[in-house]
């Protein structure tokens, strides 16, 4: 029954949850800002913007922690 | 699935989960189907572990051997495999009881005369996820301090400065709103799903073979092989949620604790 392991420290795949959470943040926040610009100024552009904005920027912060090896 | 016996088809409706109260009613302690539902699981789940370790022996015979298999899992597969050997342990208790008490919350689905999970309503995943919630920011705070914490939280290291306006509210979102918000929903989404479905098929079972015309039976037989297999789906669902849920928290804790 009792199988030990032998990681005395975490393995890191917290990582990866991080990374899709930071992914789906990134659209949620600045698409968000874009709906409440559009609602204040009664326009449609600044939603598409902010959802792309924050997609871009969601993987600058993916590439900034994990891409540079 | 009861109300089908009474005649006509019984659709699935949001209604199931929200139960008229059994006792207390009107008062903040008022108890519900639902909330019977978990009160028996939770003490299920506490009265199978006095059993198995009543008396432990040194070499686990019978119900201890199961106990002790199922610890061994959530050390294991969850606890120490997340967060490593020390942490895994120091935080044990708590992916133990998560675990089991989801597991055991989310099969009342499939068992008779219960017909859905206590994880079904928005109460028990809300509540488990405050505390994982709580928990994690208490693990980093202590392992760091207030500061740092919240410096290795928001800033992702190498942004350069100017930057920081941009990212930090993603960070912000992603952390400490979308973190217990995700954790939530997906599992009270997951196991209403589970349980419409269920629902949906052994309602137009019983309308199918009992009530409709004889024309329909060959339907409603393949409406009940369509429930039994999605029964079957369901106990995987809920064992995989459970899991998922437990794993999460254990990912959420490691996360705060080290810097990145």
């Amino acid at each position: 029954m009792s199988d030990e392991t032998d990681k005395t420290t975490s393995t890191g795949d917290g990582d990866v949850w991080r990374l899709i959470s930071t992914l789906v943040a990134g659209p949620v926040v600045w698409g968000g800002i874009g709906y409440l610009v559009d609602w204040a100024n009664d326009s449609r552009i600044f939603l598409p913007i902010g959802l792309g904005f924050g997609f871009v920027l969601g993987f600058y912060i993916v590439y900034v922690r994990h891409g540079r090896g | 699935m009861l109300a089908a016996s009474e005649g006509g088809f019984h659709k699935p409706s949001i209604e199931e989960f929200f139960p008229g109260a059994l006792l207390f009613a009107g008062t903040p302690f008022e108890i519900n189907r639902i909330m019977l539902i978990r009160l028996v699981m939770t003490v299920v789940v506490a009265g199978f572990f006095l059993i198995a370790m009543r008396r432990p022996k040194l070499v686990p015979r019978g119900v201890q051997n199961l106990g002790e298999y199922a610890l061994d899992f959530v050390r294991i597969h969850i606890a120490e495999e997340v967060m490593g050997r020390d942490n895994g342990r120091r935080f044990l208790p708590l992916l133990t009881t998560f675990f089991f008490l989801v597991w055991a919350c989310n099969l009342a689905g499939v068992i008779p005369l219960f017909n859905i999970a206590g994880s079904a309503v928005v109460g028990l995943p809300l509540v488990l996820s405050v505390v994982t919630y709580v928990v994690f920011n208490y693990a980093g705070i202590k392992s760091q301090g207030f500061g740092r914490y919240l410096k290795n939280q928001l800033i992702p290291t190498g942004v350069p400065v100017y930057m920081l306006p941009l990212v930090m509210p993603i960070e912000l979102v992603s952390t400490f709103i979308l973190r217990p918000f995700t954790l939530t929903v997906r599992l009270l989404a997951n196991m209403m799903a589970g349980h419409l479905m269920l629902v949906l098929f052994f309602s137009a079972t019983s309308f199918l073979l009992f009530e409709a015309s004889a024309l329909f039976k060959p339907v409603g037989v393949l409406s009940f092989a369509m429930g039994f297999v999605f029964t079957l789906f369901e106990l995987l669902v809920q064992f995989l949620q459970a899991y998922i849920f437990t794993m999460l928290t254990a990912v959420y804790i490691d996360l705060a604790m080290h810097e990145h």
